[in-house]
């Protein structure tokens, strides 16, 4: 009894103690990452739509603008942004801009509007989950599109090492970048120097490496090369040369 | 694998090993921190209690009363207690016939002794608990990182390409482990380090204290024997 009495408080100031670390810490760590995150402003026009339950249109207004916004280099945010522009001018497109992300955009556009009419129609709480639950499968797709982006172009590069044969007057530091056209079976379409290093034969050597590699491996799913692997920038750099 | 890495998530899917691992290391660190709160609390309080007993002391009351007042009170602190042990026993020494001032003085010095160990058990109890967690927890906090880039890198040789991607988050896990034992360890070694100092700064005043007491009591007791024998 008495020990208990001599240790509750230092017991409870301690466990407050850490609750309290343990909370900045965690949100302190999640900070950064929250501004990427879709999910969270979604949550707080959630909020804001419930207090706003009688006036109906405003509501879906005010997230079109907030989402972009909040959300740097995003898929989806530029698809929202530019929705009337996708509607109206879905010719004026560029040909970089394929039928995929096209498709992409008019799905976005459909989903935008069928929000709006379930705002619309009040079925405000079970919309903003709806649109979190997308939010959250959107970003768990990219996570891992990324990642196998990172694999391929990790492949890319070891190909293209193999394939080249380094000129005596390689150095250290030396980089060249190169834009890089495929077609969808990984075969080279094209190759263009971009930044020199400054030494030709460098630059040289390594297009012909890319040339002769020839076929690289890329993605099976269209929408992941449409993206990434079409047309991209080859930033060769080897690290293991002479000084 | 999704991009935002938050520590929550890391610490769910760390291996049962590296959890348990930081459970301990937790479970230190709150204990920890209950003994450092406990021992400041109690030092300090001995601290003002000293102050305020030499203040008292000094005051020019006289001895016996002090011990008169002092005996009544039911809870005692520290240096009170060797005061209490040290005047009873010259009290008892001196009231019975036949004994030498040396003796009593022995037997002063014995019992206030006696009382002082008692008060440094006091004041130094947890003190090794802390010092154990300061120089253990970085350790265990050090196994769990190793196992989880053990594990980590292990799963790592079925991949045909290795990705830094694909390492990165083993080892961002098992790094929370170091953190952890170092985030136990710190405080538990601050504390030790200032309380073991305290503790022994507070031990000198005692011992002073207890010196200044022998004296007056020496005096008082080699003034006795002329007096008894007068009588």
């Amino acid at each position: 009894m008495a020990s208990l009495r001599l240790y509750a408080l230092p017991l409870s100031g301690a466990l407050l103690l850490h609750a309290l670390i343990a909370y900045l810490f965690l949100q302190g760590f999640g900070s950064e990452d929250d501004i990427a995150q879709v999910i969270t402003p979604t949550v707080v026009n959630a909020k804001l739509l419930v207090v706003d339950a009688p006036s109906t249109k405003k509501p879906p207004s005010r997230p079109a603008p907030k989402t972009p916004s909040m959300t740097p280099a995003a898929a989806k945010p530029p698809a929202v942004e530019r929705k009337p522009a996708a509607e109206q001018r879905p010719q004026a497109t560029t040909g970089r801009q394929s039928a995929a992300e096209l498709e992409r955009q008019r799905q976005a556009l459909e989903e935008l509007q069928r929000r709006e009419r379930l705002a619309a129609l009040g079925e405000l709480a079970d919309d903003s989950l709806q649109r979190s639950l997308d939010a959250e499968a959107q970003q768990m797709r990219e996570g891992q599109n990324k990642q196998q982006v990172q694999t391929y172009q990790a492949g890319i590069y070891d190909l293209v090492r193999k394939n080249w044969s380094r000129p005596p007057s390689a150095r250290n530091g030396m980089q060249a970048r190169f834009v890089v056209e495929l077609i969808p079976t990984g075969e080279v379409l094209s190759v263009a120097l971009v930044n020199s290093s400054g030494n030709g034969s460098f630059d040289r050597s390594a297009e012909q490496a890319i040339r002769r590699a020839r076929r690289f491996d890329v993605p099976e799913d269209n929408q992941l090369f449409e993206a990434n692997f079409r047309r991209f920038y080859f930033l060769f750099r080897p690290e293991d040369l002479l000084r | 694998m999704n991009q935002p890495l938050s520590v929550y998530e890391l610490i769910a899917n760390a291996s049962l090993l590296v959890q348990g691992v930081m459970g301990l290391l937790v479970i230190a660190s709150v204990v920890s921190w209950m003994m450092i709160l406990q021992r400041w609390s109690l030092l300090r309080r001995a601290r003002y209690e000293i102050d305020s007993f030499e203040d008292h002391f000094w005051s020019g009351i006289d001895l016996r009363s002090l011990y008169q007042e002092l005996s009544e009170e039911e809870q005692l602190n520290g240096i009170e207690e060797i005061y209490v042990a040290g005047f009873r026993e010259y009290t008892r020494l001196s009231e019975q016939p036949g004994v030498d001032a040396d003796a009593i003085m022995q037997g002063v010095q014995r019992a206030m002794r006696v009382a002082l160990m008692r008060e440094e058990a006091r004041l130094e109890t947890h003190l090794p608990f802390l010092a154990t967690v300061g120089s253990t927890s970085p350790y265990i906090g050090l196994f769990g990182t190793v196992w989880g880039i053990m594990n980590s890198f292990r799963s790592l040789a079925n991949m045909t390409q290795a990705t830094l991607a694909s390492v990165a988050p083993g080892i961002s896990e098992a790094l929370i482990a170091t953190a952890m034992g170092l985030f136990a360890a710190i405080p538990a070694v601050i504390g030790y380090n200032r309380f073991s100092a305290n503790v022994d700064v507070l031990m000198k005043r005692y011992e002073g204290f207890c010196d200044e007491v022998t004296a007056i009591l020496h005096r008082a007791a080699h003034a006795r024997p002329n007096t008894s024998e007068d009588a």
